[in-house]
């Protein structure tokens, strides 16, 4: 067949095409082309590819971007649930703690003269002056001195039986905490309640010590480091008005040693302290004064009916002289400071795409000058503006998508083994989390997102300038 | 005679077109007209600089001018029509071929014949059928595979003529087509070209330097000091 048959088909002339047309605009140039944008996206993948080694090159900075945007914002996220799950998780907002007001001397805390001293009286004054209490714990503390003393023992399998291998001995504080505040704590609450004299008695350790034990004492004094598990159903002696750092030749009397059992670890639970259920200390004062003593309160623990009333609460409180923390107020200041560490890390994250941009914005740029013939030709064979426009964002489009990929899965490979190194390696850190990443699929979306916005957005500038180009100065200059 | 040679497919009324080079202004087609008929095939002749390719590329769509008319018939005047006019009229209407052959070398022959068609309203298969016709009808069935560095010259020439006949248009503009090729290669590339004008009844205008060209064309259009001067065998 001869072109000339093929030519007699359509029409040939202008002429002709007047004929059938409307206005004089041929048929064909009245309907639009479906596949248009397919069009344009197989000259920009076809050039793209042409060019791999640039192509890679250009890619680069949104895949690092990307990369360091969803390790990091992984990390922060992971850190954030850690602190506001699980250290103050137990806490719930609801809760006031409400202590007298001190006053800080060098070293030493005094409780400021004119605050009122916690005691039943001014308990029963909180309860009838702030509205909108739930439920209120006091806790005591003993004021005598009072020491612990055990023996570390190590399971031996083949003797089937324990084996003492260190023996240690530490002065403590004695808190009397209401079981309720340990209830996350307690595997068997029922075992935290008042023995009386037949013991033993049951205490809860503070799981910060046991961290800082690990961390510090255990390395330091060549003891055995304990878990958690292990710590529970432990037995040790507690002996009252007796101290290795006080001298305690003028107390009154020593009482015990008293057989106590570990019944449980909470972060609630005083650093110092070995807490106890509240009616000890009452029991220990008794025997040692001889007398039922005033019992007075180292802290009360509100529980507001709702969230909403602990702002106000907390201001009645304060107004009538005691010192008030409130978990609202610390999750706030976790979260403030949660929100500054993630937007330094976007902003790290932003600066490496925006130099990622900037280098898009130059190869491109550079890519177009280059083409320049070759857009010339586009334009002389009916491409638009719009269409070579197009076509340089549609580069960009492809590129931030490959980069923003490639970032995902390297971010995604570099958190799976910085996992395993940390769980490997970093076993004794305060607070380990079970994980020290959380990648999610709305962050991997949005670091997604943002490459490829960071990209579309870089070839404007060189889309604007393929398109401006004029075809006839670019064909005569070559 | 066919009836479409006596209607003037494109009438140039006024046409002027100025440069402006180290301040100076240069009048480079100064209100000329010029009548073309449907089926012509017309020599652009003149010293370099003379208006040629722009009076070319002002007819192709691809450049402006300052003032005047190009009427095409059925469409209208080109100088005032929009963008998306105009880029249907350079797709549909006009075929350029470049004295350069302004390939793309990272494409085969069978996609750089293909572009004009991505912008077009042609099918697929239809797409497809038209390329591999207008490579036969430039004597390049076979070598569709083949990309720009591995053809000869005059097969590049050959690969630009089958892109700017592909979408079928009424009107060819060749910018000096065989001032890159040696003489028995140039000849080849006039005979397809004499033939697609003869045999297929494409209107063409062609520019030159060449002199012996001039055999090939009925009709001279020389361009001197921004004045055209015609004369028909």
């Amino acid at each position: 067949m001869t072109l000339y048959n093929i030519l007699s088909k359509v029409p040939r002339v202008a002429g002709d095409l007047a004929s059938e047309c409307s206005a004089g605009v041929p048929a064909c140039i009245q309907k639009g082309n479906p596949l248009l944008w397919k069009n344009l996206l197989f000259i920009s993948v076809k050039d793209l590819v042409a060019r791999k080694g640039r192509l890679l090159l250009t890619m680069m900075g949104i895949t690092v971007g990307v990369t360091c945007l969803l390790f990091l914002l992984s990390l922060t996220t992971a850190i954030k649930k850690k602190v506001l799950t699980e250290v103050l998780g137990t806490i719930p907002e609801t809760e006031l703690d409400v202590m007298p007001l001190e006053v800080e001397w060098g070293a030493i805390r005094f409780q400021k003269a004119d605050t009122p001293t916690l005691d039943d009286e001014e308990i029963e004054r909180i309860k009838k002056s702030i509205p909108g209490i739930k439920k209120l714990y006091g806790i005591e503390s003993l004021d005598i001195p009072a020491e612990i003393e055990g023996t570390f023992k190590v399971e031996v399998p083949l003797l089937k039986k324990d084996v003492p291998i260190r023996g240690f001995a530490t002065d403590c504080g004695v808190s009397g905490i209401p079981r309720e505040l340990f209830l996350d704590a307690l595997k068997r609450p029922e075992e935290y309640v008042f023995m009386g004299e037949k013991g033993p008695v049951p205490i809860v350790l503070s799981s910060h010590l046991v961290e800082m034990y690990n961390m510090h004492f255990a390395k330091a004094m060549g003891m055995p480091k304990v878990s958690g598990t292990w710590i529970k159903q432990q037995e040790f002696d507690l002996t009252i008005g007796e101290s290795g750092v006080i001298e305690t030749r003028g107390a009154r009397m020593v009482m015990g040693p008293f057989k106590c059992k570990v019944v449980g670890v909470s972060r609630r639970a005083p650093i110092w302290s070995i807490s106890v259920p509240p009616p000890y200390v009452g029991y220990w004062r008794k025997l040692y004064y001889g007398e039922e003593k005033e019992r007075t309160y180292q802290k009360v623990v509100i529980y507001a009916e709702s969230v909403n009333l602990v702002e106000n609460m907390e201001a009645k409180l304060k107004k009538m002289g005691f010192e008030v923390v409130t978990n609202q107020e610390t999750i706030s200041k976790i979260n403030t400071a949660s929100t500054i560490i993630n937007a330094l890390v976007v902003v790290l994250g932003l600066i490496i795409l925006l130099i990622s941009a900037a280098s898009i914005i130059n190869i491109l740029t550079m890519s177009v000058y280059e083409e320049a013939t070759d857009i010339a030709i586009l334009r002389a064979v009916g491409a638009r503006k719009s269409h070579v426009r197009g076509i340089y964002l549609l580069k960009a489009g492809f590129i931030g998508l490959l980069g923003a990929l490639d970032g995902l899965v390297i971010g995604l490979i570099a958190i799976g083994i910085t996992n395993n190194l940390a769980e490997k390696y970093l076993q004794n850190l305060p607070y380990r989390p079970d994980t020290f990443f959380l990648p999610s699929v709305s962050l991997a979306v949005g670091c997604f997102l943002v490459g490829l916005v960071f990209s579309l957005v870089a070839g404007v500038i060189p889309a604007n300038i393929a398109a401006s180009l004029n075809p006839s100065k670019v064909l005569r200059e070559g | 005679m066919r009836a479409y040679l006596v209607e003037p497919m494109i009438q140039i009324r006024s046409l002027t077109k100025t440069f402006t080079k180290n301040g100076e202004k240069l009048v480079v087609l100064d209100h000329i007209d010029l009548d073309i008929a449907t089926g012509e095939f017309v020599m652009l002749l003149g010293e370099s600089g003379s208006g040629k390719t722009t009076l070319l590329n002002i007819l192709g769509s691809i450049d402006t001018a300052d003032s005047g008319e190009v009427l095409i018939e059925g469409f209208g005047d080109i100088l005032s029509a929009s963008d998306k006019r105009l880029s249907e009229y350079r797709n549909r209407v006009v075929g350029h071929i470049f004295q350069t052959f302004n390939l793309k070398k990272i494409y085969t022959a069978y996609a750089n014949v293909k572009v004009p068609l991505l912008f077009g309203t042609v099918s697929v298969r239809d797409a497809h059928d038209r390329i591999m016709r207008a490579l036969e009808r430039v004597g390049l069935a076979g070598r569709e595979q083949f990309r720009p560095p591995e053809l000869s010259e005059g097969q590049c020439q050959r690969v630009a003529i089958a892109r700017a006949i592909v979408n079928e248009p009424p009107l060819l503009l060749a910018d000096e087509p065989t001032g890159n090729l040696d003489p028995k290669t140039a000849r080849r590339i006039m005979e397809l070209l004499v033939s697609l004008n003869q045999d297929d009844g494409v209107t063409l205008l062609m520019v030159t330097h060449d002199v012996s060209m001039l055999e090939y064309a009925k009709k001279t259009v020389s361009l001197e000091g921004g004045r055209v001067t015609v004369r028909e065998k």
